[in-house]
């Protein structure tokens, strides 16, 4: 913009945490891997154009993968006009605690002074934690912001344990069953655009609008 | 794959219309929007609803509106309806203009990707009144007046008002449409009002208050004070406890400097008639219904406001006039120009400056032009007010004598003169 023709300058607005959490684990390689690693390519421009549409959030993503540890797969807060997918591979266990152990951390570390919306968390698993699940979920849960989240649960295929899922998001609805890839894509899609339920929630609802949630159709039905 | 309509679907509407599929533009919470061609080549806007959204209600809804028509053209109406072409599948959308991207959002606004001067900001101001004046005037609630649904040409403040698919009758309580957080009235958080006419002036209000402060009417340092803001801080702030942030009765909830700047500097420039506007919009409006604002009362604000806009001889920004203006934004003390006093309104008379319909009759016709403000061809030191009318006006000099301006000829800008325009007499001062 070259010349302000209005004095002040754009509106203030609050920080959105984005966290995916993506199981790399050996039973995901293959379709599954190469379904998510699609998906979330996908969804950065819609990301993006939302972002552009929301004067409320700043949003800002990372990412995180687990096998026998965790890591992140992007390390800081990243703008999404910034953000980038690179495919992730998958092999071995699945180190479901230490991931939420090292959200945990990144939470415990936001500068206390700073105005934010609640962040969201996005865990994709198509198996079973084989670490200290509990462990990571306190971990998380202590942390004030952790406690905030939103937090949502994709499951990749039928070996996934919704029970351990349902203990991450606090609630049955916001446990998104992915049968197969077409489903995977969609609640993809959906999750990304929970953000916008964050920074504007309909009074007396739940964060998070579950009637959006997309519905299998009979195109749905093949199994992975 | 992950659109519901395919590029070059043929689909055929209610009316019997074949639409093509171009393009896809959007998604919202309800649907899907594309760009779509009809047989001659004229594009238009079509909104496929995702199956959630997809209700008997929603279309029959649609079905009414298109029967009863837009209220004004500044609506993106709904115009024709379409059916799935798939057997069984309940899916539909409809057929709408389409806008095009001379037209901003008020989002782009308040990104500041979009810089209008303040005058064609009171243009908007006063279109987007008149719009939902006339939608209301046919006893229409738009239910979800909020940041997506209205845009502006940042060059001369037309409007066009957009997801009309959620309008209904007023006191309607069928429809699952409440309004868009930070919008909504108090009273459809705290007591699950439905949203009718009333509610649609609160909304409008605070877009307004968007649209020249660039900030909530309520975020001020009680907001400021919350490091996670949540739905249930929100229900705080915008349902149960709200507080307009220059409340003149109660100073807790001020704009913090340093996070909520827009607010502190853009209030201060308003003239005081504008502020109390405001104030009273968002004291005795927010919780009592009758209280509100309503259209007529911002589009007479607007036009006061227009009225007084002045340029800063240093940098050209405009201002607003006072007895003592300071520029803004090089803090220059500004000399005002010769005014036009039509009694009722105060015209200033820039060198860019006109004189309208409305002007003359109080119509709000900013489109019909009858004066403009002009410099002496030989002189450019002598300015004149050209009569562009289709009527002669009547110019009194100071002395007495009066002159005859026939249109296209010109009367001196002189203190103390007189321009009789027919309707109304105006002072040069």
């Amino acid at each position: 913009m070259s010349e302000r023709n209005l004095p002040g300058g754009e509106m203030s607005s609050r920080k959105l945490d984005f966290f995916w959490i993506a199981d790399c684990s050996g039973s995901m390689d293959g379709e599954k891997i190469q379904t998510l690693n699609y998906a979330i390519r996908q969804t950065i421009p819609d990301m993006r154009k939302e972002a552009d549409a929301n004067p409320n959030a700043d949003i800002l993503v990372r990412a995180v993968k687990f096998s026998d540890g965790a890591a992140w797969h992007v390390a800081g807060a990243t703008p999404i006009d910034q953000f980038n997918w690179t495919d992730l591979s998958a092999g071995g266990v699945t180190a479901m605690g230490m991931a939420l152990e090292l959200v945990a951390g990144e939470l415990r570390q936001l500068p206390g002074d700073t105005k934010r919306l609640p962040p969201v968390l996005v865990l994709l698993t198509d198996g079973q934690p084989t670490d200290d699940f509990k462990g990571g979920l306190d971990a998380l849960l202590a942390t004030p912001w952790g406690k905030k989240a939103v937090r949502i649960a994709i499951a990749i295929g039928k070996d996934t344990d919704t029970n351990v899922l349902e203990q991450f998001t606090g609630n049955k609805e916001l446990v998104l069953e992915a049968k197969n890839p077409q489903l995977l894509v969609k609640f993809i899609k959906w999750a990304s655009t929970v953000v916008k339920n964050v920074s504007a929630p309909m009074a007396g609802a739940d964060a998070v609008d579950t009637a959006a949630i997309p519905v299998v159709t009979a195109d749905d039905d093949e199994i992975w | 794959m992950l659109y519901a309509l395919k590029d070059g679907t043929k689909l055929l509407s209610k009316h019997r219309m074949t639409y093509t599929v171009k393009r896809f533009i959007a998604s919202g919470g309800q649907g899907e929007v594309y760009e779509v061609d009809d047989k001659k080549g004229q594009a238009y806007a079509l909104k496929w609803y995702y199956p959630h959204a997809a209700t008997p209600y929603q279309q029959k809804l649609i079905e009414r509106l298109i029967e009863r028509g837009a209220p004004d053209p500044c609506f993106l109406w709904p115009l024709d309806i379409i059916a799935s072409p798939q057997k069984g599948e309940k899916a539909f959308g409809y057929v709408m203009r389409l806008r095009t991207p001379t037209y901003k959002s008020i989002v782009d606004l308040m990104k500041r990707r979009a810089e209008p001067t303040f005058s064609a900001l009171c243009m908007a101001a006063i279109n987007l009144a008149d719009g939902y004046q006339s939608l209301h005037s046919q006893g229409l609630c738009y239910r979800d007046i909020s940041f997506g649904n209205l845009f502006f040409n940042p060059a001369d403040g037309e409007v066009l008002i957009c997801d009309n698919d959620n309008v209904t009758v007023n006191q309607d309580t069928e429809s699952g449409t409440y309004g868009t957080p930070r919008f909504m009235a108090p009273e459809i958080i705290t007591l699950n009002k439905s949203p009718s006419t009333e509610t649609d002036l609160y909304s409008m209000a605070v877009l307004l208050f968007y649209m020249f402060v660039l900030h909530h009417p309520l975020e001020g340092a009680i907001e400021a004070n919350i490091k996670c803001f949540d739905a249930k801080a929100m229900e705080k702030i915008y349902g149960h406890d709200p507080i307009f942030i220059y409340d003149p009765k109660n100073d807790k909830n001020r704009p913090i400097p340093g996070y909520q700047d827009n607010a502190i500097i853009f209030w201060h420039m308003y003239p005081p008639y504008l502020r109390e506007m405001f104030t009273r919009a968002f004291t005795d409006g927010l919780r009592n219904g009758n209280a509100r604002i309503v259209e007529k009362e911002w589009k007479d604000a607007f036009v006061r406001l227009r009225n007084s806009i002045l340029y800063c001889h240093g940098c050209g920004a405009e201002n607003f006039f006072n007895k003592k203006p300071t520029c803004w934004k090089c803090r220059a003390n500004i000399t005002p120009p010769p005014r036009l006093n039509l009694g009722r309104q105060l015209l200033m008379l820039n060198h860019n400056s006109a004189v309208f319909a409305h002007h003359l009759h109080e119509n709000f016709d900013f489109s019909t032009r009858v004066g403009k403000v002009s410099q002496h061809p030989q002189d450019p030191k002598r300015w004149g007010l050209t009569n562009e009318s289709k009527d002669s006006w009547t110019y009194t000099k100071t002395s007495g004598d009066t002159a005859i301006i026939e249109p296209g000829k010109t009367a001196p800008l002189a203190t103390g003169a007189k321009i009789n325009f027919g309707p109304i007499e105006g002072t040069i001062e």
